[in-house]
């Protein structure tokens, strides 16, 4: 069995780094727009799965970092690894801060708080002149030159596979650790958790830190990859879209969220007639998995049952 | 641990009034009285859940308006009367959290896998094992399995566990042979000392149960309308009539 599984992965290993030469430039394209949600459905599942926070705006997260490297590339020369950096900071700053100031703030009510910040996002992007308003930043020059230049298709698949397999080591490094059952202490009961010593307002922020810089990472790689960023990139559709990913992919589990990346990105690309309705099918896969299996398709949240 | 006149009101109701009791060091104290006469909102206002007024000195440090993180921190540790365990995760992680404060390695430190945090853990899980061998083979098979699938009583044994792992300076059991049949208050009123000689601390035992009382306390407290009406060693306790009428009613 444990043969069998190593061979799997192995395999799986081999044709994901080979996809640039297997497949067709559709595909790449559409295999590279799930990378770009994986580090978000990570983030968003460390959030809510682990830590239990219901959290509606993850899109604006991805904003900051998509936003950052478009109006660094246009204004400021820094480097494509420093504006990576630059964006990631922002947004888990931005992250850090929303946590911060939203701590008294609980459950749902918190749901409909974190929608209307992503609204707030959005107001501040279509009326601002340093974000391009409602058309948004043009002609961002893809990386090229210097330490990382990525210029092919190809390149950006790697790219985006490099960032999204750093967020899911990253998130099982944190998940295996004690913080990771600190989080999880918080979710379950933070009145004992309190008693144990553990601080919920640290661990939280700390948690949005870290999915922000995820979201960031995410954002700036999309800025170069697709040339151009506007507001409708980052709208409350996209957040419920990441939100939607991790309830049908399993709340708390990394492999989930990658799941729950593929499901709602690839499957409505390739059945394009019904790509259109893709937060719908989400919507019926909700309904259908709370009936079937509450905690999601690779979910480990016993309390959801 | 000494508590000094301590109120709490909830709204116009009086459950705490000028209640002063003393935890010696290394006793087991115990604290008796009927239902709703005030003995979990004593435990919830020293750990700091439930705002009080009056003065809380632990080790001669004034808790003030501590939190109830930063209580935990200075070595306050406490069960729960309704059990309440990490539902989601193991016999041993939520056992483990329970030397949070003793962890000299950060949060940030265990995800990087530093060699201390990587020390630090390994050495803490040994102690877990220590503490749980006390209940021989209760819980040590079944440390990695998921606390939600433990009997009542062994749910118990792990949440006193994980605060005997806080090595705290004060331990409030509330009410811990509660929902326990006679042969396992008889077997926990033996393994509460033990755990103790393991772990030196001083305990304040909230319990209902006078034989529990009468084998494990030096010194116990009658708490009654929320005012303390008696103090003394067990037996004379029992036999005053106060005592009597508060707590088994009058004839």
């Amino acid at each position: 069995m444990i043969i069998a599984r190593w061979v799997a992965m192995i395999v799986g290993a081999v044709v994901v780094l080979l996809l640039p030469q297997l497949s067709s430039p559709y595909v790449l394209f559409v295999t590279t727009e799930v990378l770009l949600y994986v580090p978000l459905a990570i983030g968003q599942n460390l959030i809510t799965g682990n830590t239990g926070v219901l959290s509606m705006g993850h899109a604006a997260l991805y904003g900051v970092g998509a936003y950052t490297t478009g109006v660094l590339v246009s204004h400021i020369h820094i480097g494509v690894p420093l504006t990576l950096l630059a964006s990631a900071g922002a947004a888990a700053l931005t992250g850090l801060g929303v946590s911060l100031t939203t701590q008294r703030i609980r459950g749902d009510y918190l749901f409909i708080v974190t929608i209307g910040l992503n609204f707030i996002f959005l107001d501040v992007v279509n009326n601002s002149t340093w974000s391009g308003a409602a058309t948004g930043l043009f002609a961002i020059a893809p990386p090229a030159g210097g330490l990382l230049s990525v210029t092919t298709p190809a390149g950006f698949f790697y790219l985006s596979l490099g960032v999204a397999a750093l967020c899911a080591l990253i998130s099982l490094a944190i998940l295996r650790s004690r913080f990771g059952r600190a989080m999880e202490a918080v979710r379950d009961d933070p009145l004992v958790a309190a008693t144990m010593g553990l601080k919920e307002v640290p661990i939280k922020a700390g948690i949005f830190g870290v999915a922000g810089a995820m979201a960031g990472l995410s954002g700036s790689v999309l800025a170069y990859f697709l040339g151009s960023v506007g507001p409708q990139d980052f709208n409350t559709n996209i957040s419920l879209l990441i939100f939607e990913m991790v309830i049908i992919g399993g709340l708390g589990s990394v492999s989930g969220s990658v799941l729950g990346a593929v499901v709602l990105i690839a499957v409505p690309e390739f059945l394009r007639s019904v790509q259109e309705y893709s937060l719908g099918i989400g919507g019926v896969l909700i309904v259908v998995m709370m009936l079937l299996r509450p905690e999601g398709v690779l979910g480990s949240w016993p309390a959801a049952r | 641990m000494v508590v000094q006149n301590i109120c709490v009101n909830y709204g116009a109701f009086r459950a705490l009034d000028g209640v002063s009791i003393e935890v010696a060091p290394g006793s087991i104290t115990g604290v008796i009285g009927p239902n709703g006469s005030g003995k979990t909102t004593l435990i919830n206002a020293i750990t700091g859940i439930q705002a009080a007024s009056g003065t809380i000195r632990l080790d001669g440090q004034v808790l003030g308006r501590r939190s109830v993180p930063r209580r935990a921190e200075l070595g306050v540790a406490r069960t729960f009367q309704a059990i309440r365990l990490f539902q989601s995760m193991s016999i041993l992680d939520n056992i483990m959290l329970g030397a949070h404060r003793l962890m000299r390695a950060g949060l940030f430190e265990s995800v990087l896998r530093t060699p201390r945090s990587h020390r630090e853990t390994a050495q803490r899980q040994a102690r877990a094992e220590v503490l749980m061998s006390v209940f021989g083979l209760r819980l040590l098979p079944r440390m990695h399995q998921l606390a939600v699938n433990l009997s009542y009583a062994n749910r118990r044994r792990v949440e006193i566990c994980r605060a005997f792992m806080a090595e705290p300076l004060l331990l409030l059991l509330d009410e811990p042979m509660a929902g326990m049949n006679p042969f396992e208050t008889q077997e926990l009123s033996e393994q509460l000392p033990e755990l103790q000689k393991l772990v030196p601390t001083s305990i304040l035992l909230v319990e209902h149960k006078m034989d529990v009382i009468n084998a494990l306390c030096s010194h116990v407290y009658v708490l009654d309308h929320g005012v303390c009406i008696i103090e003394g060693d067990p037996r004379t306790v029992q036999s005053d009539p106060a005592v009597v009428e508060a707590y088994l009613g009058v004839e």
